[in-house]
C-alpha cells in the first residue's frame, strides 16, 4: 500500500495578495508560492463527481451519458497562522484576502498539482534536482472561502477548490531555499 | 485512535510539563515568600508543607495524523495538588480548603483576589519541543483526604493538565 503522505497536493498562491491585486502599478506581479495543502486534514481527495447519465433504451440495453466531470475539493479545516515560518502562512493570507474582501473572479483563480511522489517525503528531496515522482499534474482552479471562524481549537478558513479542467503534465523540483517549483512538460 | 492505543504514556511530555508547572506554581502569588513557602514535588514535611504530587503520569488520549504525515497528539496529565498541615482548628481548616481552591482558580488562569489584589495568570507556562498546554482544569473539589497519626491533615484537590504535542512523520 502507498503511504498517503506520498501524494502531495499544491496551491499557487502569491507571497502578498494586496500587492498582487492592488498595488501591481501595470506591471505582471510573480511572487508566487507553492503551498503544500494538507497540514491538519485526515483526509482530503480531488472529489471527480462524474456526470452521468444512465438511460435504459427500448432495446432492453443501458445507455450511458458522459458529460465529464466537475472536480473539487474541500478544505474544511484550515487553520489561520501569523507565523511565517508554518507552512500555512501565505495560503492563509490569501484566503483570508479573498474571504474579507469578498473576493470573486480573477482573484480567486489559480493553480494546483497533484503529485504521486515516490520518495519517503517531500522533504527528503534533494534541491536543485526534480523530485522523483510517478506523475504530476497541474490545473487551473477558482479558490472560495466557506466561513471565518471555527471551534475555539483556533481561527479558522476553511475553503473549496474547483478545478478548471485544463490539465497538463508537470515537472517539480525544489530550489536552494527548499521552495517547490512546477515546471511544465514540452509534450510536443 | 483505536482503543488499544488509548493510553500511551508520553514520558518526555510529563518532564517537560512537570518542570513548567513547578516553575509556575512556585510564582503564585499567595505564596508567603517570608517563610519560603513553595511547593516540592511529590513529597512535603511530615507536619505542614505544599507539594505538586503526580497521580498517572501523563499519557495520549487522541491521536491525529495528516496526509501529510503531520501528527498530533492531545495529552493528558493528571496532577494532584498537596497541602499538609497540622493542629488545624475549624476556622484554619476552612482557610487551607480556600488557600487551594484559590491557587487552583489561579492555575486553570481564572481571577483570583489575594489580600485585596486581583492575579490573574496571563498564560500557561511554555513547553519543551512542540508541546503547548491548552487547558488546566479541575477534577475535583478541595477535601480532606487523610489525617496520620501525627495529627497533620492533607487536603488535596485534583488537576488535569491537558497538553498538545507536534510532529512530523
Amino acid at each position: 500500500m502507498i503511504p498517503r503522505k506520498y501524494l502531495v497536493h499544491y496551491i499557487k498562491v502569491p507571497e502578498d495578495p494586496k500587492e498582487a491585486f492592488e498595488e501591481s502599478n501595470g506591471t505582471v506581479y510573480n511572487k508566487y508560492v507553492w503551498v503544500r495543502i494538507g497540514q491538519h486534514l485526515e483526509a482530503f481527495a480531488e472529489e471527480l463527481n462524474p456526470q452521468t447519465n444512465i438511460v435504459q433504451n427500448i432495446w432492453g440495453y443501458q445507455s450511458v451519458v458522459h458529460n465529464g466531470y466537475q472536480v473539487q475539493s474541500a478544505v474544511d479545516t484550515f487553520y489561520a497562522t501569523s507565523d511565517t515560518t508554518d507552512n500555512d502562512y501565505y495560503l492563509y493570507k490569501y484566503v483570508e484576502y479573498l474571504a474579507l474582501h469578498r473576493s470573486t473572479g480573477d482573484n480567486c483563480k489559480t493553480e494546483r498539482v497533484e503529485a504521486l511522489i515516490n520518495i519517503d517525503g517531500i522533504e527528503n528531496a534533494s534541491n536543485s534536482d526534480p523530485v522523483p515522482v510517478d506523475w504530476a499534474w497541474k490545473e487551473d482552479c477558482y479558490v472560495t472561502p466557506q466561513s471565518l471562524g471555527g471551534d475555539t481549537s483556533g481561527f479558522q478558513i476553511p475553503f473549496q477548490i474547483s478545478n478548471l479542467g485544463n490539465r497538463r503534465e508537470v515537472e517539480i523540483s525544489k530550489n536552494q531555499q527548499g521552495q517547490i517549483l512546477v515546471t511544465e512538460i514540452d509534450n510536443d | 485512535m483505536n482503543n488499544e492505543n488509548k493510553y500511551i504514556p508520553d514520558p518526555d511530555g510529563q518532564e517537560s510539563v512537570t518542570n513548567a508547572v513547578m516553575e509556575i506554581a512556585n510564582a503564585y502569588p499567595g505564596l508567603d515568600k517570608r517563610i519560603g513557602e513553595r511547593f516540592r514535588f511529590c513529597e512535603t514535611e511530615p507536619e505542614d508543607g505544599l507539594s505538586l504530587m503526580v497521580a498517572s503520569g501523563s499519557f495520549i488520549y487522541d491521536h491525529h495524523e495528516s496526509i501529510t504525515g503531520h501528527v498530533w497528539e492531545l495529552c493528558l496529565y493528571p496532577l494532584v495538588v498537596i497541602y499538609r498541615a497540622s493542629g488545624l482548628n475549624e476556622k484554619r481548616k476552612m482557610e487551607v480548603k480556600e488557600w487551594i481552591d484559590n491557587f487552583a482558580k489561579w492555575l486553570t488562569r481564572q481571577p483570583v483576589t489575594l489580600k485585596g489584589n486581583r492575579y490573574q495568570l496571563k498564560e500557561w507556562p511554555k513547553l519543551t519541543d512542540n508541546r503547548v498546554i491548552r487547558d488546566v482544569s479541575r477534577t475535583s473539589a478541595t477535601y480532606l483526604s487523610t489525617i496520620d497519626d501525627g495529627k497533620s491533615e492533607v487536603w488535596i484537590t485534583n488537576l488535569q493538565i491537558q497538553y498538545r504535542n507536534e510532529f512530523n512523520r
